[in-house]
């Protein structure tokens, strides 16, 4: 099993749209797929309700109070966290991970206070001793504009491997509201999306190949 | 896997017509095989592929195992499908899809195709016991393709349909009296994968061996020399090629664990078989050492030296160019002896005698009785006699002068194959501190001898060099020659400490103490 993080203390920065449209993707390729919930509003086990039958399944485990049993034939795991953890929290949710996935938006106060967040994952000991990759995820991107040059600039000075440029797009909404992810739309709308998506599916695979 | 035209001869000469017992059956395969833009399933070692036969298509997926091919098993899944893409959802079996990872819709494109007709002919053959065996021969034509480049496929298949295995390798052996053929050191995804990247394969180590604790040693022999088989197998292609200098070395690791084997199995193989597979395995050894000399004196020692002394380095340019030039043509050789008719040979009949079990024929008295022997024992007996040569060879081991250290260097390398094969036999807490002990002290040693024999050929390249690099070549090979005799004063003042530590790690593999 490769278990996923998704994780920044930041609020708002879209843990749970990559949370959810990560776990579409592996169960798109027919991966066992589950997403653990952690957050007490509920929101990734909402999407996972919304889910039509006729998709891919992706089981819900509920660890809002506690860090539950993974069952045994799951392939990949996808853990959404709630903002605003505390460091010991995250630690806890880390030992259940090999991958961390922190998001960042282009503001200039997401940057700083995903940077304090990145300080203090630093000191766990598995995250200091380099034994699970923890990438960045560039989310809301408008490409081309001031704002997300800056936010390059400002990535590429966080130290960590940035794992896919995610644009804003309105599709977002949509697929959080009925339990799609962007594998699952067809047609022409999500091609592009599709594409950002591979990168960051890529990363995940490669980093522990 | 042969030329295609000592295909066309060996199904020509009509060999096989008077073991036909059925029609011969002529099919069209098409493979298809598919990876992802970033050829993920290749660097996982996986091939998926597509096979068109008349209006049937089978979706395979095959990964490959530790060593090489043919003699390895590999696990593999086939279904039958219906469309004409290659859906991952077809494989019930989820093990799938923890082999290939996330792949999704779309991302599979085809990458290479081949194209083969197979001409199928049902054989009965009887075998030299007189046990009937009945096998499909299947002669293999036709082109891979990747792209715009594309090669020959020409392969001779022989399958075990029932009855006795052996048949397998006398049918082999007979084709290969006809024209010459050898064992395929490639799979056809491999060979698809190279014409796609143009990359070849990369080298591959031994692996670790293990062996039944109930087994006899006849068993264990067969599993020791299937294993060294395909290891050296599994870099004929990479040693030919030489992009990267650890293919001719694993080669050579893969040869010389193959001469330790015939050497300490040598109580249980008659003689003359014994000493035919000594005798080439040492021949290709001879072929590739000039090249392994070179690549660590090019690719290690000289960059080493280079780095330590960075304002000098700029005069080690004559002599790296010299030992380049050397190098390629030592390449050279090494790739028509992997070419040659005598390397294929080798290694297809070495297989047919493996497999075979060839060391019972002519095997009497002693020998057949050490054969049917356990293993235990007998790996037992092993291990102490290597042990008492190494402490033999290392008396009094301040006074061993060079050819003594050589002599005892080739008894620890021999101890350590030895054990390479045994040790996971046995158990307890005194196997690490051994093993450790003997692989600090041939790791010296055989860094001593390194030394030694990159002077030797440091000096050889000052005294072939001629014309205007002479001066710097040899001021080079003095400055090398120089750096390795203050490493060898390094080394000298670590290898006696070394000594005296493992003469202190005791045995571990009295029959008593054998893992549970
Ligand atoms: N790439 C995007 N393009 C457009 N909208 C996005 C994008 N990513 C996230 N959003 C929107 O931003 C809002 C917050 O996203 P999301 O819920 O994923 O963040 P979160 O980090 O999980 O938030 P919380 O901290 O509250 O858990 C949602 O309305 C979501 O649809
Ligand atoms: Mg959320």
């Amino acid at each position: 099993m490769i278990a996923v993080l998704v994780t920044n203390t930041k609020g708002g920065c879209g843990k749970t749209t990559i949370a959810t449209n990560l776990a579409a993707a592996f169960a798109a390729s027919r991966l066992t797929t589950a997403l653990a919930n952690v957050d007490r509003q509920r929101s990734a086990m909402q999407w996972l309700a919304a889910r039509p039958s006729r998709l891919p399944a992706i089981r819900g485990l509920d660890w809002r109070k506690d860090i539950g049993e993974v069952p045994d034939d799951v392939q990949r795991l996808v853990i959404d966290a709630p903002a605003g953890l505390r460091l010991r929290q995250v630690d806890q949710l880390l030992t259940e991970a090999d991958v961390v996935l922190v998001p960042v938006q282009a503001s200039a106060f997401d940057v700083d206070s995903t940077r304090r967040f990145l300080d203090r994952l630093g000191e766990l000991k598995p995250v200091r001793k380099q034994r699970k990759g923890v990438f960045l995820v560039a989310n809301r991107v408008r490409p081309r504009t001031r704002a997300s040059r800056r936010l390059d600039q400002a990535l590429a000075e966080l130290g960590h491997p940035v794992a896919a440029r995610l644009a804003d797009r309105a599709l977002y909404a949509e697929l959080a509201a009925t339990g799609l992810g962007v594998f699952d739309v067809g047609g022409s709308v999500a091609v592009e999306a599709r594409r950002e998506w591979l990168d960051l599916v890529h990363a995940v695979e490669d980093s522990l190949a | 896997m042969c030329t295609p035209a000592a295909l066309e001869r060996i199904a020509a000469s009509g060999v096989l017509d008077s073991h036909l017992v059925g029609e011969p059956s002529v099919a069209h395969l098409v493979n298809i095989y598919f990876d992802t833009d970033d050829l993920r399933l290749a660097r996982r070692r996986v091939s998926l592929r597509l096979r068109r036969s008349g209006n049937r298509r089978y979706l395979t997926l095959k990964c490959e195992g530790g060593g090489g091919p043919s003699l390895d098993r590999r696990s593999e899944w086939e279904v039958e499908i219906t469309a004409d893409s290659p859906d991952l959802a077809a494989f019930r079996d989820p093990a799938v899809h923890d082999v290939v990872g996330a792949v999704l819709p779309g991302e599979l494109q085809p990458r290479y195709v081949s194209e083969i007709e197979r001409r199928t002919l049902p054989v009965a053959w009887i075998d030299a016991q007189g046990r009937p065996g009945r096998v499909e021969v299947a002669f293999d034509r036709g082109r891979i393709a990747a792209g715009r480049s594309e090669e020959p496929v020409a392969e001779v298949e022989i399958e075990l349909v029932g009855g006795s295995a052996q048949v397998l390798y006398e049918i082999a052996e007979r084709l290969r009296a006809v024209a010459p053929l050898r064992l395929g050191a490639m799979p056809k995804a491999a060979r698809g994968h190279m014409l796609l990247t143009g990359e070849p394969p990369r080298p591959r180590k031994a692996g670790r061996i293990v062996l039944e604790r109930a087994a006899t040693v006849a068993d264990a022999m067969q599993t020791v020399f299937r294993r060294c088989i395909a290891h050296a197998l599994a870099n004929e292609v990479p040693a030919r090629i030489g992009a990267d200098i650890e293919g001719v070395h694993q080669l050579r690791v893969a040869l010389r664990r193959l001469r330790s084997a015939l050497s300490l199995f040598a109580p249980a193989l008659p003689e003359a078989g014994r000493q035919r597979w000594v005798d080439e395995a040492r021949w290709l050894l001879g072929c590739l050492g000039p090249c392994r000399d070179l690549d660590v004196l090019g690719e290690e020692l000289l960059p080493s030296l280079a780095a330590a002394a960075p304002l000098l380095a700029p005069r080690l340019e004559a002599l790296r160019a010299l030992a380049d030039a050397e190098r390629r043509r030592a390449q050279g050789e090494v790739s028509a002896a992997i070419d040659s008719q005598r390397c294929g040979d080798l290694f297809l009949q070495l297989a047919c005698w493996t497999e075979q079990g060839g060391w019972r024929s002519a095997a009497t008295g002693t020998v057949l009785a050490t054969q049917q022997a356990p293993l235990l024992d007998f790996a037992a007996g092993v291990l102490d006699r290597q042990h008492r040569r190494v402490r033999k060879r290392g008396r009094r081991f301040a006074e061993l002068d060079a050819a003594g250290r050589h002599r005892l260097r080739l008894a620890v390398k021999k101890l350590r194959y030895a054990l390479e094969f045994f040790a996971d036999l046995f158990a307890g807490k005194r196997v690490d501190p051994y093993l450790d002990r003997l692989a600090d002290l041939q790791e010296v040693l055989g860094e001593q001898n390194d030394i030694a024999v990159s002077r030797l050929v440091a000096e050889r390249l000052a005294t072939d060099a001629t014309g205007p690099a002479l001066p710097e070549v040899a001021f080079g090979a003095g400055m090398l020659v120089g750096w390795q005799s203050h490493r060898a004063v390094v080394l000298e003042a670590r290898v006696g400490r070394l000594w005296e530590e493992f003469r202190a790690a005791r045995p571990f593999w009295s029959p008593g103490e054998a893992a549970a």
